[in-house]
């Protein structure tokens, strides 16, 4: 599990642990069932101690030691019970525990204690209930119906009552002699949640100049530390250029089209531009108020949502070309599906300034009907590929500015990524609509879609890697000819993933 | 990765093992292998620990002349129980399940460690190596306690009267009748009634009445004679044909301490 830990530690730990459960099968035997508790139970020690040590240590040890100090209640002396029963619900026991606790860690990437010990307790009171049913299940003649009724709830609370004395005693034990997550491919991804997410949309809503660059400006959104995050910022940053193709003069040309026809799915709006074009960029400092208001047409303005920026900003100086509205309506396709909630982490985290172009579908069929045609999202000048946030009014946009200051500045309403749910309709040419279809699909959240590597072509026949689980599984596969065989069979025995 | 496949592959092992060793007892009747090795591995450790635990609850070590008069007590009772069959039926009986009368020899122990929340069993402190071997009678100062299943060396595991797989024969010490006496499980931590069914569908039975053991042949598992209880309640349903009732044991099963092994020569 680690290496940093010392063996003797281990060593020492193991030893105590393991001369404990022996202690708790006898003084169980000896003193424990002797006791007249009331309420016809008595709490069983070895269970305890099962519990605490694999949520403590892992999943393999939890199995064993559950088997072990099952077996021994199973054979020592005064077993009424067939030997193996124990063993075999303690096993289970110390296994699931482990094995919650690990994806609980997982998840949340830290070690809450009070997590650890719920997922104990819960085990605790998992494990009296499988030797109450294995007990019936064995048709043993002590284990009926009025017997369990009348012992399971006594023993599961006294189970309780001492399971804070167990947790502690294992925790002290173990603490320092279990190394857990050493290896690097395991690091916890720093997950937004919704609650992160929503603060950022927030900051960025309110226009209050947050702290993040734009997708293509060379800085990761988030802490760059993780290692899951490597092929985001692969392709986002290093390859979009390449990919994109954007010349100096800010005009995007068609995309480079991948093998099997896909695009590559890359930030569009965030689509970088060669350091020529940035340094023959006209502004380098934030536009001021009225540069929303650059474009003409203010009639589509009136029906956007409340926080969407003003019609033309996309538009500011771009030529018209397929590459922009493909882009625009990718960009419209994907806000939907992380407005929904589903989306994965990482692909929140970066995409908020990325998928703002898109917000309501006005803005897109302006993009097509304006004069000054559709922006070239990856061009010269626009202001989302500028280094500095644009001045706190920029998201009030022309005309709508008085709703928008009525309106206190919280999260936006759960749809205003979503288009307002008609980004079909203020789709471009044909040929677009179908590969944003593409992209559509492509999109959906797939686990470990990921997993090969950074090619090109597996990722886009692989779909979305946004949101591969956080698993590692993508660092770790091999590329073994029997791979697939040997996942379909583990997973046709249940053992796979 | 790696490390979760191996796991998974310990986890299965273990569940294989455990299964096929539930299938090897449950086969065996519970009396396998494995759990003579639990009782030798386990047997002098408990040994120790009911020698530890004996001396504060003050029924071996501490005090060894109550121990003492327990002994002599139960003795007694063995020999009074074996008296107290008249003449005449001891006769009868003697020919009827080969009784052979006046050989009742008694193995004093200790309870030194008693079985889980789900089962009525007990271990005491005397095993093979003392003369106690399976299905013999068990009892103490107060009456009947139980039998015993299975015996190592050094311990022996006793099944109490009150488990829920004991069935004994008794008889009314008053007039004769004879009936089961059956446990209903989880005597330890509480007081469990047992059930006394009577065979003669014409026989009364009044609370109060007391019940002495019916015997077995050969006196195994049970012994005739020995006290058993009295009856509680009288719960004979209108349209049942036995009658029945509840019966309170003598013997306290919270608080055992010595016991006697009533061991044929």
């Amino acid at each position: 599990m680690t290496q940093d830990v010392s063996v003797a530690r281990k060593a020492l730990a193991a030893v105590i642990l393991a001369f404990a459960l022996f202690a708790a099968v006898v003084i169980q035997l000896t003193v424990v069932n002797r006791l007249p508790l009331p309420g016809a139970a008595a709490p069983d020690l070895v269970l305890l101690l099962v519990a605490a040590i694999a949520v403590a240590t892992g999943p393999a040890t939890g199995a064993i030691t559950g088997f072990a100090g099952g077996l021994a209640l199973d054979i020592a002396p005064p077993a009424a019970h067939y030997a193996g029963e124990y063993a075999l619900v303690f096993c289970l026991v110390g296994y699931g525990a482990a094995r919650v606790v690990r994806a609980v860690w997982d998840t949340t990437g830290e070690h809450d204690t009070i997590t650890t010990f719920t997922v104990m307790a819960v085990a605790v009171a998992a494990g009296e209930a499988g030797k109450a049913a294995l007990g019936m299940l064995l048709s043993n003649p002590d284990v009926t119906t009025a017997a369990v009724s009348r012992v399971l709830p006594g023993a599961i609370l006294y189970d309780l009552l001492l399971a804070p004395l167990a947790y502690w005693l294992v925790i002290r034990v173990t603490r320092g002699a279990v190394g857990w997550r050493a290896a690097p491919e395991r690091a916890p991804a720093r997950e937004f949640g919704a609650l992160q997410t929503a603060s950022v949309f927030r900051q960025a809503s309110a226009g209050a100049a947050p702290k993040l660059r734009l997708a293509g400006t060379g800085e990761s959104y988030g802490s760059p530390s993780l290692a899951r995050r490597v092929p985001k910022l692969r392709l986002s940053d290093a390859r979009s250029p390449a990919i994109l193709g954007t010349t100096a003069a800010g005009f995007p040309v068609a995309p480079l089209s991948l093998a099997g026809g896909r695009t590559p799915r890359i930030n569009f709006a965030g689509g970088r531009v060669s350091p020529a074009a940035r340094a023959a960029r006209p502004a380098a400092h934030a536009p001021g108020k009225n540069w929303l208001r650059s474009s003409a047409s203010p009639a589509p303005a009136a029906k956007r949502v409340v926080h969407s920026p003003s019609r033309g900003w996309l538009s500011a100086n771009g030529a018209a070309g397929s590459a922009g509205g493909q882009a625009s309506k990718r960009a419209a396709a994907r806000p939907r599906r992380f407005a929904n909630g589903s989306g994965g982490t990482a692909y929140r985290a970066s995409s908020p300034v990325t998928a703002r172009p898109a917000r309501s579908p006005g803005e897109a069929l302006a993009a097509r009907s304006a004069p000054s045609g559709v922006s070239a999202l990856a061009g010269a000048g626009t202001p989302l590929a500028r280094r500095r946030s644009p001045s706190r009014g920029w998201l009030r946009g022309s005309g709508t500015a008085v709703p928008s200051l009525s309106r206190p500045r919280h999260a936006p309403r759960s749809g205003w990524l979503g288009s307002a749910g008609r980004p079909r309709t203020v789709i471009g040419s044909g040929v677009g609509e179908a590969r944003s279809r593409g992209a559509f699909r492509r999109g959906t959240f797939r686990r470990g879609t990921f997993r090969r590597g950074a090619s090109p072509r597996s990722r886009a026949a692989r779909g979305n890697w946004y949101t591969a689980s956080p698993s590692g599984a993508w660092l770790r596969r091999g590329r073994h000819p029997w791979r697939k065989r040997r996942q379909r069979l583990l997973r046709f025995v249940g053992v796979g993933r | 990765m790696l490390e979760a496949r191996r796991t998974r592959v310990v986890l299965i092992a273990l569940l294989v093992v455990a299964i096929a060793l539930i299938t090897i007892d449950f086969r065996d009747g519970g009396n396998s292998s494995a759990s003579s090795l639990g009782g030798r591995v386990f047997g002098p450790v408990e040994r120790l620990g009911g020698d530890v635990t004996g001396v504060f609850r003050g029924t071996s070590g501490n005090s060894s002349e109550i121990a003492n008069l327990q002994r002599q007590n139960d003795q007694l009772r063995a020999q009074l129980a074996q008296a107290q069959s008249g003449d005449a039926d001891a006769g009868q009986l003697a020919r009827v399940l080969h009784l052979s009368a006046g050989r009742y020899k008694v193995v004093t122990g200790t309870v030194i460690a008693a079985g889980g929340d789900y089962s009525d069993t007990v271990t005491i402190n005397v095993g093979r190596g003392d003369g106690v071997t399976a299905n013999e009678t068990v009892l103490n100062g107060d009456g009947l306690v139980g039998t015993v299943v299975s015996a190592t060396s050094s311990t022996a595991t006793v099944q109490l009267l009150t488990d829920a797989g004991t069935t004994v024969g008794v008889r009314m010490a008053a007039d004769g009748q004879i009936g089961a006496l059956s446990g209903s499980a989880n005597a330890l931590s509480g007081s469990a009634p047992l059930r006394l069914t009577l065979f003669d569908a014409n026989a009364t039975l009044k609370v109060g009445e007391e019940l002495v053991t019916f015997g077995s042949v050969g006196g195994r598992p049970y012994v005739p004679g020995v006290p058993v209880g009295t009856v509680s309640s009288v719960t004979t349903q209108p349209g049942s044909l036995t009658p029945t009732a509840l019966v309170k044991p003598f013997a306290d099963f919270t608080g055992l301490g010595v016991i006697g092994v009533v061991v044929s020569k």
